[in-house]
């Protein structure tokens, strides 16, 4: 039966009973006071307010039916994942459709479990310390595997008291999905160190091209000076040198140009890349030094090709095997083993000597850096391993160094498994790596 | 300024170090000049000077040296004696562009001026000739 028309009887039967039984009591009391018109004019009375209230009633609770259908559609169609359950064991007493996506269940099946059933034991852990506290805070953040997918989620808890429509207090939880917003602000933050490392680079770069150019083009200015009113056997030295020094600003340039080329990201196509004949390409490039130094050298490709930019793979070769040849030790014959294997995270290059080898606690954190040497000889300019560092973080290469004065030096390379492209779907390998 | 100038060039540079030599003797036909590739030689070399008129007047150095750059070099330097070394002129003579560096030395305490490579008879003589002891 609905509220307005029970309320509305109940009234009349008491309204009705309060007249009639009123009126006889009064006409024990009083008899001369007896008047049946009294008594009908206030059953009347009683017939027009019980109406009135049906009308009141209906409408009112008709209103109410209105806002509860609102508020469920509110709560069931709401995008947040929203559930409310009972005080004290936390039983799920309704749920909403996000709230069933969220969990990857049916409403059925939510509804009636424990709470504590549904989550996975380290979230149900986290959530039973904050219910210990009392609810704390805005909420609680947590993360979700979910598949291949990790959530980053935001609980938030209100309390429900008893009230008309609900025979007992209860819990409302809403789940508010931050990953989006999570996986935006790592964007931002890796775009942001990303920036920051390149306005460093750039910085560096500037100093690069000050030392790199100038100091060749300002011997060449100052030996023209000189030449001008140098005698006969002073000219012949100032010629080696500007020999010299105009070969400095031709590798400088030739340097810088590879520097600003792996920057730049050059699009050019993927290929794959044989290493053995690579190898065998900057041995040939090296001829002079190895036939003079005569290196013991053994190569193990256990994986035979690798797929990235091959001129760029052969300049760190040539960088690496120069390197070696350059800073061998005067106490012994120099050795140089190169490897290829297969891991899991990729083809792993290694590129080990016998030489000087490296103090990597006094140099370590520089041993990437433009212009800087290691070794008390005065050869080179300091940018060999820059470039490589250069050309590796362009290609998605992972380089590290192991190494110790006098025990030679390990470079290891790991170049991330690539797809061969086409001319046409050429596109620069920009990912940044760890050093 | 002394009769017969003691100069010190510390630069890593060979080339730029035989032009600084030709235009000081240039400049100043009685100077002794003596040149480093090894600024830990060139220091070695300061600290075991017990006089000061043994000590160089002039020294030009450069800032991008391997296994010590300039400012490095002057760290070292200045525990050196104020009583030896206050009659030397410090000069950084450099190819950099990089106003930091410029800068830096043009207001560091113990570099009298900032020299653009290459050193030059006209750049010798606009130097602050220092009082000798």
């Amino acid at each position: 039966m609905k509220p307005a028309l029970w309320i509305s009887l109940l009234y009349l039967v008491f309204g009705s009973v309060w007249i009639i039984f009123s009126d006889q009591l009064l006409a024990l009391l009083a008899p001369e006071q007896r008047s049946l018109p009294q008594t009908l004019k206030g059953l009347f009375y009683v017939v027009l307010t019980a109406l009135l209230l049906w009308g009141l009633v209906n409408a009112f609770w008709r209103h109410i039916r209105q806002q509860e259908a609102y508020f469920r559609l509110l709560f069931a169609e709401n995008p947040l994942a929203m559930w409310v359950c009972e005080v004290g064991a936390l039983q799920i007493r309704d749920v909403n459709q996000a709230a069933c996506r969220l969990w990857q269940r049916s409403p059925t099946e939510l509804q009636g479990r424990l709470w504590s059933d549904i989550l996975p034991a380290p979230q149900a852990l986290l959530f039973q310390q904050w219910r210990d506290q009392g609810f704390p805070g805005e909420g609680l953040h947590f993360s979700l595997n979910q598949g291949e997918v990790l959530r980053h989620l935001f609980m938030a808890h209100q309390p429900m008291p008893q009230s008309l429509g609900r025979q007992q207090a209860s819990h409302l939880f809403i789940v508010q999905d931050l990953t989006e917003r999570v996986e935006a602000q790592r964007r931002q933050d890796t775009l942001t160190q990303e920036l920051l490392a390149q306005n460093a680079d750039l910085m560096a770069f500037t100093s690069l091209i000050s030392h790199l150019l100038r100091v060749p083009a300002a011997n060449i200015e100052g030996l023209l000076v000189l030449y001008g009113q140098a005698s006969e056997s002073e000219r012949q030295h100032i010629i080696d040198h500007l020999h010299t020094s105009s070969q400095d600003l031709e590798v400088a340039i030739q340097q810088l140009n590879h520097i600003v080329t792996a920057r730049q990201g050059v699009q050019m196509p993927l290929e794959q890349v044989d290493l053995a004949a690579l190898f065998a390409e900057v041995q040939g490039m090296l001829a002079e030094p190895m036939a003079a130094l005569r290196p013991s050298i053994q190569l193990d490709f256990q994986v035979p090709h690798v797929v990235t930019l091959r001129a760029s793979l052969r300049t760190i070769f040539y960088q690496l095997f120069s390197n070696a040849l350059r800073f061998r030790s005067p106490e012994r014959t120099l050795s140089l083993a190169v490897t290829s294997q297969s891991t899991p995270e990729g083809v792993r290059l290694s590129f080990r000597d016998n030489g000087l080898g490296l103090d990597l606690t006094r140099y370590g954190e520089q041993l990437f850096l433009p212009y800087k040497r290691f070794h008390p000889l005065n050869y080179g300019k300091g940018l060999g391993l820059y470039l490589v560092a250069s050309l590796c973080r362009c290609l998605g290469i992972q380089l590290s160094v192991d190494s110790q004065p006098d025990q030679g030096a390990v470079f290891s390379l790991l170049l991330p498994d690539l797809p061969i492209q086409s001319p046409h779907e050429a596109s620069p390998v920009t990912e940044k790596v760890s050093e | 300024m002394a009769e017969s100038p003691l100069v010190f060039i510390v630069d890593d540079d060979p080339i730029n170090n035989f032009i600084c030599e030709k235009m000081i003797l240039r400049a100043w036909q009685s100077a002794q000049v003596s040149s480093f590739t090894n600024p830990i030689q060139a220091l070695e070399k300061l600290q075991a000077v017990t006089a000061a008129d043994a000590f160089p007047s002039y020294l030009f150095l450069d800032i991008n040296m391997p296994e010590m750059d300039g400012w490095e070099f002057l760290a070292t330097y200045e525990q050196i004696p104020d009583t030896l070394r206050h009659g030397c002129a410090i000069y950084i003579l450099s190819s950099t562009i990089d106003p930091a560096d410029i800068d830096r030395a043009n207001h560091y305490h113990l570099v009298s001026g900032f020299v653009s490579k290459p050193l030059t008879e006209d750049k010798i003589a606009a130097l602050h000739i220092p009082d000798c002891a």
